[in-house]
């Protein structure tokens, strides 16, 4: 049984926006995170899915704490096994930590400096965390070129030589290079083209392998988070409201909205049956949310009970998690595997 | 012509050897390198391919808005048919119109039109969408504004969008993605066309509001009966939407045929590179992907040779790098780019063909 290395409790975020009331009037807080707690298990993949402005990107940032909570916890387990909760650190003592949790972003044109060259991206993190001499920085930084699939006679050049896919080899080569346990990934190859986007997929999950790193993989595409993840947070409006292991989840959801999600994703199989769900309206606005269930505008299986009352994630057997009333009672299509 | 045109099937666009040189500083880039495609009415042609294979270039320059610096070549013509009489006769050369002139302007927008991948961009921000969208309509349709704006919410009803008397007079910053895409495809719809090319229409947006959006257009399209060119570079899309698809590969068309022949019987090494390396729900999960090794090059001063040659695995070294590659009819409909399928592949300079690996 694998150690969990990262525990989230009643994680919130609240982010001040402008009122709309008037000119000078007091910011309001809109919650985009609400309530989130799972546990995450050395050496997997969870994936995070949901539409645009769900709170996934956030709570990836709050992990790595490239911005900060405004409650809850994010316990972090050394490989000692010391608990650490990353929200209570303070200046310096964060610093240790820094090393264990990296993140690769989504657009490799925006994300690395171009006026660093690469050799000084990739050994960037090490030189800040580690004081090594430069003949080790040198050895390190060529075997991990080596290892993400770099040339290493280019590493003097500067990231506008290279393509997209070269580039997010670049991101991910920077992210190993301080060894970390755990990289969040937050759309790591949806910039990138399909030939590509292969590549870069079967790269991670082979250092996965090699190094036994631990994977946030925060997407949108469900096709490629079938094929990462071995469990998937299905994320709406700041809440987790499914959460459950990839096969269970895909084969048999427990969630209209992951219902929908599902079947929404067009697939390039001109044989299949198509009967797909399509989603009426809009993602709700988080800074008024709807009251009860936050999916019921938008839900086909919508009763009286769900307009009123908020459902509660439980787990409905199997580790399979749920926030909805009738996720024993409905059966909701997963994603077709017959044709 | 005059025997073509008694043929009931007459395309209602046939592109033939167009070609697209940009200057570049170290060099000519054949962004497009002699497409040939035709677009049947009422029909759907996907034209996919991977960034920088010209997909873009291709249906932009059918209505000519691509930048000066593009020296195009080649043909494109196009026969409207009824509402014009003298449209009936000659098919009109595109290409040959003045991208400014008061020709291709009546095309553009009425008879062609247009939806972009991001409809943030291609709204202005600072007009009203309502009044974006009657602008067409009073440059094509009518002079009377009342009849233009009754014309803009109609169009909006029709593509779903509710409370149109409040959204008219909204700007486009105050509409969501889903529904700036919606207004677009309002805006395109608005002047009845026979072909409506849409380049990437849902990359921008969501799962959920990208099959509104791909919903949406399939019922207008049944309504409207236009011809779409949809420029994508998902093959889910194409597997949904097309009649026709044309795989772009480095500013060739690389293989074209029906839909569900691409689908179920791909020749070109990259086509099936492409299939194979997507990940698909309810795919065999524990297999790794099989990617496409490589990366596209930059076809800058390129030599007469297949362009996907670096990256096949197929590939005949001596055949495939020495030469252009000749289109191999495989079927009916279903033409190929590739020396694998072709009888010329022993060609003059070397009779053992070596496959490699």
């Amino acid at each position: 049984m694998a150690k969990p290395i990262l525990e989230i409790k009643n994680l919130n975020k609240d982010f001040k926006v402008k009122s709309k009331k008037a000119l000078f009037a007091k910011p309001v807080s809109v919650r985009v995170l609400q309530d989130v707690s799972f546990q995450l298990l050395e050496g997997e993949t969870l994936s995070i899915v949901g539409e645009s402005g769900c709170g996934k990107t956030t709570l990836g940032r709050c992990i790595v704490r490239g911005m900060n909570a405004t409650s809850g916890e994010v316990v972090y387990r050394t490989e000692g096994g010391e608990a650490v909760d990353f929200l209570k650190l303070k200046g310096a003592e964060s610093k240790k930590f820094r090393k264990d949790v990296q993140m690769i972003f989504q657009d490799p044109y925006s994300s690395l400096s171009p006026r660093m060259s690469v050799y000084d991206i990739i050994s960037e993190p090490l030189i800040a965390n580690f004081k090594l001499p430069k003949s080790e920085v040198e050895r390190k930084v060529s075997a991990i070129a080596e290892k993400t699939g770099l040339n290493v006679s280019y590493l003097k050049r500067y990231p506008h030589a290279f393509s997209g896919g070269q580039r997010q080899r670049i991101a991910i080569a920077r992210a190993l290079i301080t060894q970390p346990r755990l990289i969040v990934c937050d759309e790591a190859v949806s910039a990138l083209d399909v030939s590509i986007q292969a590549q870069i997929i079967n790269l991670l999950k082979d250092l996965q392998e090699q190094y036994k790193i631990t994977y946030i993989f925060i997407s949108h595409d469900l096709s490629i988070v079938e094929n990462i993840s071995d469990r998937v947070a299905v994320m709406h409006l700041g809440k987790v409201v499914e959460m459950a292991g990839v096969d269970s989840m895909f084969k048999q959801p427990r969630h209209p909205y992951t219902e929908a999600l599902l079947s929404a994703v067009p697939q390039p199989d001109p044989d299949l049956k198509k009967d797909r769900i399509v989603l009426e309206g809009e993602v709700p606005n988080p800074a008024n949310p709807p009251s009860g269930c936050h999916f019921h505008p938008r839900c086909a299986y919508k009763t009286e009970k769900c307009v009123k009352e908020i459902p509660a994630l439980r787990d409905i057997g199997d580790n399979h998690m749920a926030a909805c009333h009738y996720a024993e009672q409905l059966t909701l299509r997963g994603a077709r595997h017959e044709r | 012509m005059t025997a073509e045109a008694a043929q009931p099937q007459m395309p209602l666009l046939r592109v033939r050897d167009l070609k697209i040189r940009i200057q570049m500083d170290n060099g000519v880039m054949n962004a497009v390198d002699g497409v040939d495609f035709e677009i049947r009415r009422g029909k759907t042609l996907g034209l996919v391919g991977e960034s920088g294979c010209g997909k873009s270039l291709t249906s932009r320059a059918l209505i000519g808005i691509n930048p000066k610096e593009c020296e195009t070549s080649g043909t494109i013509s196009y026969r409207s048919s009824s509402i014009e009489p003298e449209a009936k006769e000659e098919p009109l050369d595109l290409l040959t119109l003045d991208p400014n002139g008061r020709k291709i302007r009546s095309i553009r927008g009425r008879r062609i039109a247009m939806i972009f991948q991001e409809p943030m961009t291609a709204f202005s921000p600072m007009y009203t969408i309502g009044n974006q969208i009657m602008e067409a309509i009073l440059i094509h349709r009518t002079k009377n504004k009342k009849e233009a704006k009754k014309i803009t919410l109609e169009m909006l009803s029709k593509v779903g969008i509710s409370d149109q008397e409040k959204r008219f007079d909204q700007y486009p910053h105050e509409f969501s993605g889903g529904m700036r895409q919606r207004a677009m495809i309002s805006m395109a719809l608005s002047c009845n066309p026979e072909l409506l090319i849409a380049d990437e229409p849902t990359t921008a947006l969501d799962v959920t509001i990208q099959a509104q959006v791909l919903e949406l257009m399939k019922r207008l399209q049944q309504e409207f009966g236009m011809a779409i060119l949809l420029v994508t570079h998902d093959l889910g899309i194409i597997a949904e939407m097309c009649d026709e698809v044309a795989v772009m590969y480095l500013g060739k068309i690389v293989e074209q045929a029906p839909m569900k022949e691409i689908f179920r019987n791909p020749k070109h090494p990259y086509t099936k590179g492409l299939l194979r390396s997507m990940p698909r729900l309810g795919g065999n999960k524990t297999k790794r992907l099989e990617s496409i090794e490589g990366s596209v090059p930059i076809p800058i001063n390129m030599p007469p040779m297949c362009g996907f040659y670096e990256r096949c695995k197929d590939r005949i070294e001596g055949v495939c790098n020495m030469r252009s590659v000749p289109v191999t009819q495989i079927s009916g409909s279903h033409t190929v780019r590739c020396f694998l399928y072709s009888d010329q592949q022993g060609g003059d300079n070397d009779g053992e063909a070596h496959i490699g690996n």
